[in-house]
């Protein structure tokens, strides 16, 4: 039974992909160079003496590349999707020329639906699995920045969501984490209001919530009433908010 | 807001942050980039000056400085590969010293040179090729390095070996980063003989006993080092404990990783400087008193034996945000007994609340900018102020006076003409980095002031 982490050289998916190693589960590293790949399935069988595989593929490629995991699983078992794969833009403001806003899409949103798609017809016929997508508290309300990210993000909540009524009679759990700030280079350096979590704690409860429910959690929690908060500010007093 | 992604277009994070040197003698803004990507190596200008930082402990400004690009290599720190028969670990330079130890000691492997806080990158140990708990029997951490990887821009990726490069090798062990940027590295572990180790205690009634008892001690212990108080005047200067220790065979796993949390800019959040003329020697006292209540002879875990100041950070902060110096002087063994006279009599007429003073014995030969040689290596903590840095130019003469080596990377304040006066192969390495680096990309604040 194999776990499959896209995304998985840097940030969240490196901490996921350390956090499941440690639990003893047969891993597939995907991530866009093998350089990251191999040190970071280098470093978990040394640790962990688990059976890790590391992939390169790049998934903002369109087309074929998306089958590459699918391909590379050949006949093995799926027992977990993870896809802690996205992307920002310094000058996602709303005037990104359409390469780079479908640069951004095919990261954050995209990608994951043509790996979903490729993979989920035999993760529907194991009637057993677990799918895990990550969103963004920035997709909460549309703000000045990151336009086209949050609108990805947004998106990729109502496919989570879709995906979970498909899923969940065939006894596959569909998780979606809205995160915060992450102590990752992202946000490196960056000044900002509210505390940034350190991503191996995060994956610490991702890994411990594993296959339990479906549904949409907040990571860390107290980004939920946050995002309830900034959803019911009416649009006159939102608009002059500058964040 | 933005929330779960890998990377900022997938790019280094770059800001401008506060760094300082460890003992809080260079402050200043720089740009920082953190990598934690391969291809991030090459991210930067290929003729933007640059320096890679790691764990940032350094007591010099070694990582920072000199109109360099910091780059914070803390992410490439993943063991790549552990031969448990042989003991070859290779692993990346962000990789800790804990992280090595957390991963070889419960296979039966470890380093026996390393510098003693488990935050410490291998990277950093290599730079400052730092020296361990017997550096008369184990020499530096430069004997276990059997090869290395490093990127510079004008060299592209370069491995380093005995066999391959041997030169480069040898420069980059001690060569404080400045010969590229050490990528991985290859290390040869030693057999863990027992997980824990006995330690026995002799007192020193002055520093006129220290060198016999000291030579005695490191030819059969596994390690030695003392403890002395410079705040006594007279007969007693010196006085203190000899702490030698060996492994106990056999003995199973009793090692506790924990440690306490400290690096540059938390070290000084404290404004106050609590170690002063009278808290020090109050302190020194207190220190001694507990040691003679205490066992003659103890039994430590290995953990608590190689990161002896993982559980000791309090220390540090007690100097507050003004910080403290740190000297540490190769002295010949034939000069020690005129060094002493003329470190009491100076301490006699001019008191400086010396809070740390501490002597190792070195075998080995002078070259490049290491800190290595044959003598008696005795480290000085003192607060920073006007007094300690009296006292620190005047140890800058002692040095030069008694043919001491000065330790680059414990003293942020070292000038060139020190450095240039007391390693005699000062202008040959100077030459040799600027033959390999013509535009001297690598650089910091230290090899600045060092003008090199």
């Amino acid at each position: 039974m194999t776990w499959v982490v896209i995304g998985a050289s840097a940030g969240l998916g490196r901490a996921l992909s350390e956090e499941l190693a440690r639990d003893g589960r047969s891993l597939l590293l995907v991530a866009s160079d093998r350089r990251d790949l191999d040190a970071l399935a280098a470093d978990l069988r040394v640790r962990f003496r688990g059976e890790v595989r590391a992939l390169e593929c790049d998934v903002t490629a369109t087309g074929e590349a998306t089958e590459v995991p699918s391909q590379a699983l050949a006949d093995a078992p799926i027992e977990g999707l993870l896809f802690p794969v996205g992307a920002v833009a310094e000058d996602d403001n709303g005037l990104l020329p359409a390469s780079a806003a479908d640069q951004l899409i095919r990261i954050n949103l995209t990608s994951v639906i043509s790996i979903v798609g490729r993979l989920l017809p035999r993760m529907l016929e194991q009637r057993h699995g677990v799918i895990v997508g990550f969103g963004s508290v920035a997709a909460v309300r549309g703000r000045r920045r990151n336009v086209v990210y949050s609108a990805a993000k947004r998106a990729l909540e109502s496919y989570f969501e879709s995906l979970r009524h498909l899923c969940e009679p065939h006894g596959i759990t569909v998780m979606l984490y809205v995160v915060g700030f992450m102590d990752t280079n992202q946000a490196f350096g960056q000044k900002l209001r509210l505390p940034r979590a350190q991503p191996t704690r995060l994956a610490r409860r991702v890994c411990r919530e594993l296959g339990r429910h479906s549904g949409k959690r907040y990571l860390p929690r107290w980004w939920g009433p946050i995002s309830l908060a900034l959803r019911v500010i009416p649009w006159p007093v939102f608009r002059r908010l500058r964040f | 807001m933005s929330g779960a992604s890998d990377g900022r277009a997938r790019g280094p994070g770059r800001a401008r942050l506060d760094l300082a040197s460890f003992d809080g003698g260079v402050r200043g803004t720089h740009e920082v980039m953190r990598l934690d990507r391969y291809r991030h190596l090459e991210a930067l200008d290929a003729h933007q000056p640059r320096i890679v930082r790691g764990g940032g402990y350094s007591y010099a400004a070694a990582s920072f400085g000199g109109g360099a690009v910091v780059q914070d290599f803390r992410p490439f720190d993943r063991i790549l590969a552990l031969d448990e028969t042989t003991g070859a670990l290779e692993c990346e330079a962000g990789a800790t010293l804990g992280r090595v130890f957390e991963v070889c000691e419960p296979r039966g492997w470890y380093l026996p040179v390393q510098a003693g806080y488990p935050g410490i990158t291998i990277g950093g140990c290599i730079a400052a090729d730092v020296h361990g708990k017997n550096q008369l029997r184990d020499g530096t951490f430069s004997r276990q390095v059997e090869s290395l990887s490093l990127f510079h821009p004008r060299h592209g990726f370069v491995t380093a070996s005995a066999q391959e490069n041997a030169a480069l090798l040898k420069s980059t062990c001690g060569g404080l980063g400045l010969t590229g940027h050490i990528v991985s590295a290859r290390l040869r572990l030693t057999r863990l003989p027992g997980a824990t180790a006995q330690v026995r205690r002799r007192r020193l009634d002055c520093i006129e006993d220290l060198l016999p008892v000291l030579e005695e001690a490191a030819a059969r212990a596994t390690f030695v080092y003392t403890w002395q108080n410079f705040t006594v005047r007279g007969r007693g200067f010196g006085r203190g404990y000899l702490y030698e220790g060996d492994f106990v065979p056999e003995t199973t796993r009793t090692s506790d990783f924990r440690c306490t949390a400290i690096d540059s800019a938390n070290r000084a959040r404290y404004v106050f400087q609590a170690l002063n003329g009278l808290t020090t020697s109050t302190f020194n006292l207190a220190y001694e008193a507990l040691q003679r209540m205490s066992g003659a002879c103890v039994e430590i875990g290995l953990f608590q034996l190689l990161f002896p100041v993982a559980h000791k950070v309090a220390y540090f902060r007690l100097f507050g945000r003004k910080g403290f110096h740190e000297c540490q002087l190769l002295i010949p063994r034939q000069e020690f007994a005129r060094a002493a006279v003329q470190l009491r009599e100076y301490l006699a007429a001019n008191p400086v609340p010396v809070t740390l003073a501490s002597a190792k014995l070195f075998h080995g030969e002078r070259t490049a900018l290491r800190f290595d040689g044959s003598g008696v290596c005795l480290a000085l903590d003192f607060p920073r102020g006007a007094a300690g840095t009296r006292f620190a130019n005047w140890l800058d003469g002692l040095a030069r006076d008694v043919g001491a080596l000065p330790n680059l990377i414990k003293d942020s304040r070292l000038g060139s003409q020190t450095v240039r006066a007391c390693y005699p192969e000062y202008d040959a390495v100077r030459n040799a980095l600027h033959r390999y680096d013509p535009e001297r990309l690598y650089r910091s604040e230290l090899s600045e002031r060092l003008g090199l």
